[in-house]
């Protein structure tokens, strides 16, 4: 385990913003920390940082209890923080060689990795300007380099792509694999599913500061009971038809989406089958039908009772 | 030390090409000097001016004044004698019973009173005119110039010797992770805040120090005001102001939790108020608090720098420089300890 | 009104910062005005504020320090060069005497025997200097086998002479009040530049912090509408401001409001508050960068202080300093308050001047706002 944290609670005076929140990170992986803004996912990277002070629980990274003075761990740790923290009076190169610096003595080194960062975040067209004159996206590339450029065993992304442009989103979320096929573990928060999707191997959800479930896509959405959704265009359908289609086996629930029903099944083999035998029975006509396997979105749906939207 | 020494050249460059630096440091100064330069430079080499004193052209009288050199005789007739005062052309009227009309009270009526009440005196004290020596000089002349005005550019230069304020502040809240988030960012780096800290404050008090020697070069050769006649204790005093200036912003900073916005407003007003104090738009202040509350002069920082730069320079004294330095020490440390209790806290409750 | 509450919402946000401003301007102020109000009925001779130190302490010697105590005030002082020339210097003392122990030789001699420390490019030097010379040579005439006539000089130095005071024309004959409320209120000038630019600045950089410009800008809000609500807004603000500072001036020398034109100063200080706040509103709509609006805050108050005889005044200043003054509505406040007004006709042309500028001030104001938004 390179992070561990155990019953960690969090309070603001009367409002609590991590409750027996629990997380374990493996080396090598990347773990994706899903939830909704305001859920606790940036107070609990502060925690684990000894940022903050908390009032319950356990906190260990790289195997040792973190402490404000853990210097040895936090010479092993990266950060780049959900804000541009950059100097505005210093340069995009001046800024990932003063970040790298703090980690890397040797100077020769160090200038071979800020030149590396920069050219992996694709900012040497811009090194000699300063942050203000950089587009948000750059922003954040340049925010993403300054946090990575000491090749870091352990990387803390915190919602790196908020308002960033699909260009450089993109960009960098080739980037955070690239980082992690070259040994980084990495922590990254989000409330976008689809990079999450794309990502990461394991997940943990979170919600009003608790770790809600963890696991990896696969065993997430083997965990609720729709497995399975059809989405179905009919032409012409009475009320007393749906309620027979309820009968249909595995069906756990029909719901009308504007135009479109949707039927939920839960696991079986011959769903399909069974729904289009359905049809021809009571003489239907359909204008569209697919199949959907559940999303993330279900998952989270179903464990929350809310949508997973900004 | 290495990593101080790199901390301070990025620090450096981060403050020096910061415009609110260049401005309150180096420029703001400079337009200060020329302000107070075009508006008192008449004030200032200003020189002795003859009274003028109006009679009628009739007066026998007119013989005696004529041969008193400071006086500028105006003849005039006794319907002027009203406008000419209203408009302050004569500072008094002398008739032919040697009585005088003026407008108002002041020094330069009351010496025409003198002139007057002498030749009656005289009369008086019935004495042969030849017993009377005009020109035996009683007086051994020892000129020292009443320079008050001197003490608006000594002030100003005690002023922004404390300068190093705003980097004070800023160099706290870069560290704090609950003030800024390059805080945050630099709290979970190996980075030590004391090297962060003391990198601060050697790049604070190198950088303005610089912008004082730049201001001091300025009044010297450009504007051609003698101010620094003794070096050594001059430049220990406009270090300490420069300590002095960096301790209370970093205590600014580290004691309260407000926008940086509103800490500058309230070094701002600080170190305005203090140079108010001491004399920086009104010498007469300066005066009056020595008068009825020296203990304020002796305590006010600005005060103290201003009071002991005039001193070494102007009247060679310098009895006071080792209190005053004294007092700017003890604030340092009391500033620097109190701060120091402050920043100690490494994790917060809140970012 | 969604623009003026938001605004007046940040103010009070602020209120702590902008009160304990005008607090210690207001202090300053008060400070700065600080002197003698008596009224002046009579002429008055000037009194100079003198120190003595009597070696000799001879009957001559005793007899010259009684001659002048009449005439001075004596001050304290001590035998210490340095204490002396900085007594001097600031201005404490006009004169330091020093006896000598030989004094009654020196003097029968006609020698140099009193030290005097003062500045002799003072009028007060020539004053002090005449006292004592005409006193040893009053002394020195009386003078016969080998003795003095002290009586005979005392006597002769009571002789005096009348003086008149002119009445003048101008109503506003107490001079020490007059010149309270002159200083107070051309200080105030300073005092709402500085305020109104650093505090309203505040106020305008937290708005645009909160992105409501750019809100406005996309909301079916009327260009004009908008910056009726935030002029109306600083105008609130502003107008608390400059009320301190007139009550300000009620308290302290309430009882004398009578003896000054007091409207003068009253109508005078909302017309330049006015123009000020149109200044503030063109500098907010050309930056929102709170160095620059502090910078400005401090220049341009303290500049045009300078300038137009706040400081000091306008009749000590050069030529070349006053032409660039008049570019500046303080200039022409500063003039109302110097000179005597007996109607409002009388300073129709510094006023309309103020109000000139304000409508400058302003216009420039929507200009750059309107630049802005179509950037």
């Amino acid at each position: 385990m390179i992070v561990k944290v155990n019953n960690l609670v969090k309070r603001y005076k009367e409002l609590i913003a991590l409750d027996h929140f629990n997380m374990e990170v493996e080396e090598g992986e990347i773990l994706g920390l899903l939830g909704p803004n305001g859920c606790g996912k940036t107070t609990a990277i502060n925690c684990i940082l000894s940022l903050l002070n908390f009032d319950k629980g356990e906190i260990e990274v790289l195997g040792k209890k973190m402490t404000p003075d853990s210097y040895d761990i936090k010479k092993q740790i990266g950060l780049v923080p959900q804000e541009v923290s950059v100097f505005e009076k210093l340069t995009v190169k001046e800024n990932i060689d003063y970040f790298c610096g703090l980690y890397i003595e040797d100077k020769n080194l160090r200038e071979q990795y800020v030149e590396e960062a920069i050219e992996f975040v694709g900012l040497k067209k811009y090194e000699k300007f300063y942050p203000k004159k950089l587009s948000g996206g750059l922003k954040r590339r340049l925010n993403i380099a300054c946090g990575i450029a000491h090749k870091p065993r352990l990387i803390f992304l915190d919602e790196p792509t908020v308002a960033v442009d699909a260009q450089s989103r993109n960009f960098i979320l080739d980037g955070i694999k690239k980082l992690n096929k070259e040994g980084s573990t990495i922590i990254y928060t989000t409330h976008y599913l689809e990079e999450i999707e794309m990502l990461c191997k394991r997940i943990i959800i979170m919600d009003n500061g608790k770790s809600l479930v963890s696991g990896t896509k696969e065993e997430l959405k083997a965990m609720i009971t729709t497995s399975e959704k059809i989405i179905v265009g009919f032409l012409n359908i009475e009320d007393e038809t749906i309620n027979k289609m309820k009968n249909i086996p595995h069906v756990i629930d029909v719901e009308k989406d504007d135009e479109y029903y949707i039927i939920k099944f839960e696991n079986g083999i011959n769903n399909l089958a069974n729904l289009l035998e359905f049809i021809k029975e009571n003489n239907l006509t359909y204008t569209k039908l697919h199949s959907q396997l559940p999303s993330l979105n279900d998952v989270f749906l179903e464990l929350t009772g809310k949508e997973l939207r900004d | 030390m290495k990593n101080i020494f790199r901390n301070c050249i990025y620090q450096g460059k981060n403050l020096f090409r910061d415009f609110g630096f260049s401005f309150w440091s180096l420029i703001y100064p400079l337009i200060m000097a020329i302000f107070f330069y075009t508006a008192l430079s008449e004030v200032l080499n200003s020189e002795l001016e003859n009274i003028n004193v109006g009679v009628d052209s009739e007066n026998p009288i007119v013989y005696i004044l004529e041969e008193i050199d400071f006086l500028n005789i105006h003849e005039i007739t006794q319907d002027e004698i009203v406008k000419k005062l209203d408009n302050e052309e004569i500072d008094g009227f002398i008739d032919r019973d040697l009585n005088i009309k003026v407008k108002e009270s002041g020094i330069n009526q009351t010496i025409i009173k003198e002139v007057v009440e002498q030749i009656k005196q005289m009369e008086k004290l019935n004495r042969p005119i030849e017993n009377y020596d005009f020109e035996a000089d009683y007086i051994l002349d020892r000129n020292q110039k009443a320079n008050s005005l001197v003490i608006i550019f000594y002030s100003l230069i005690a002023m922004v010797s404390t300068y190093g304020i705003f980097a004070g502040i800023e160099t706290v809240s870069l560290i704090q992770a609950n003030l800024s988030n390059i805080g945050e960012r630099l709290n979970i780096t190996p980075l030590r805040k004391s090297k962060f800290l003391l990198a601060g404050v050697i790049v604070a008090l190198f950088l303005n120090l610089f912008a004082n020697g730049i201001l001091i070069i300025f009044i010297k050769y450009a504007l051609k005001i003698n101010l620094f006649n003794e070096i050594k204790y001059s430049a220990i005093l406009l270090i300490m102001g420069n300590l002095f200036g960096v301790a209370l912003g970093v205590f600014i900073g580290a004691s309260n939790k407000k926008s940086s916005n509103v800490k500058t407003l309230i070094a701002i007003a600080i170190t305005l108020a203090l140079s108010f104090l001491s004399g920086m738009m009104n010498p007469e202040i300066k005066v009056m608090i020595d008068e009825n509350a020296p203990i304020l002069s002796r305590i006010n920082p600005i005060s103290i720098i201003t009071n002991n730069l005039y001193r070494i320079n102007l009247l060679e004294s310098t009895k006071s420089v080792g209190e005053g330095i004294l007092i700017l020490s003890i604030y340092c440390i009391v500033l620097i300890f109190t701060s120091y209790i402050f920043l100690r806290r490494k994790n917060y409750d809140s970012i | 009104m969604t623009v003026f509450k938001h605004f007046i919402k940040i103010a009070l946000r602020n209120k702590g910062v902008i009160l304990s401003y005008t607090i210690i301007f207001l202090i300053l102020s008060i400070l700065n005005g600080s002197g003698n109000v008596q009224r002046e009925s009579n002429f008055i001779e000037t009194r100079l504020d003198i120190g003595i130190i009597d070696n000799s302490n001879s009957e001559l010697s005793n007899s010259l320090k009684d001659y002048l105590k009449e005439k001075n005030n004596i001050i304290d002082t001590k035998l210490d060069e340095e204490y002396i020339k900085e007594q001097i210097f600031l201005g404490i003392a006009d004169a330091i005497i020093i006896i000598p122990e030989d004094f009654d030789e020196k003097v029968i001699n006609k020698e140099n025997s009193i030290q005097i420390y003062n500045d002799d490019r003072k009028t007060e030097s020539l004053q002090i200097e005449n006292q004592i010379n005409k006193f040893l040579t009053f002394i020195n005439a009386t003078y016969e086998n080998g003795e003095y006539d002290l009586k005979d000089v005392k006597l002769a130095l009571d002789k005096k002479t009348e003086v008149e005071l002119v009445e003048s024309d101008n109503k506003e004959n107490n001079r020490g009040v007059v010149d309270w409320f002159k200083y107070y209120y051309n200080f105030t000038s300073y005092v709402i530049m500085a305020i109104y630019i650093a505090a309203i600045g505040l106020v305008m950089t937290d708005f645009t912090d909160e992105n409501i410009g750019s809100r406005m800008k996309i909301s079916s809000k009327k260009f004009l509408q908008f910056n009726k609500e935030i002029y109306l807004g600083q105008l609130t603000v502003a107008g608390m401001i400059t009320l301190i500072f007139i009550l300000g001036s009620i308290v302290l020398k309430g009882k004398y409001i009578g003896e000054v034109n007091f409207e003068k100063y009253v109508i005078n200080v909302v017309v330049f508050s006015f123009s000020i706040l149109c200044l503030t509103f063109l500098i907010n709509n050309i930056t929102r960068n709170k160095f620059i609006i502090n910078a400005m805050s401090t220049v341009l108050s303290l500049g045009t202080s300078f300038m137009s005889g706040v400081m000091v005044p306008q009749e000590v200043l050069g030529e070349n300093v006053l032409k660039i003054a008049k570019f500046f509505p303080t200039y022409y406040f500063v003039k109302i308050n110097e000179m005597t007004v007996n109607s409002f006709l009388d300073m129709k042309y510094e006023i309309s001047m103020q109000l000139l500028f304000a409508i400058v001030f302003l216009l420039m104001g929507l200009y750059f706002n309107k630049v802005k938004q179509k950037a």
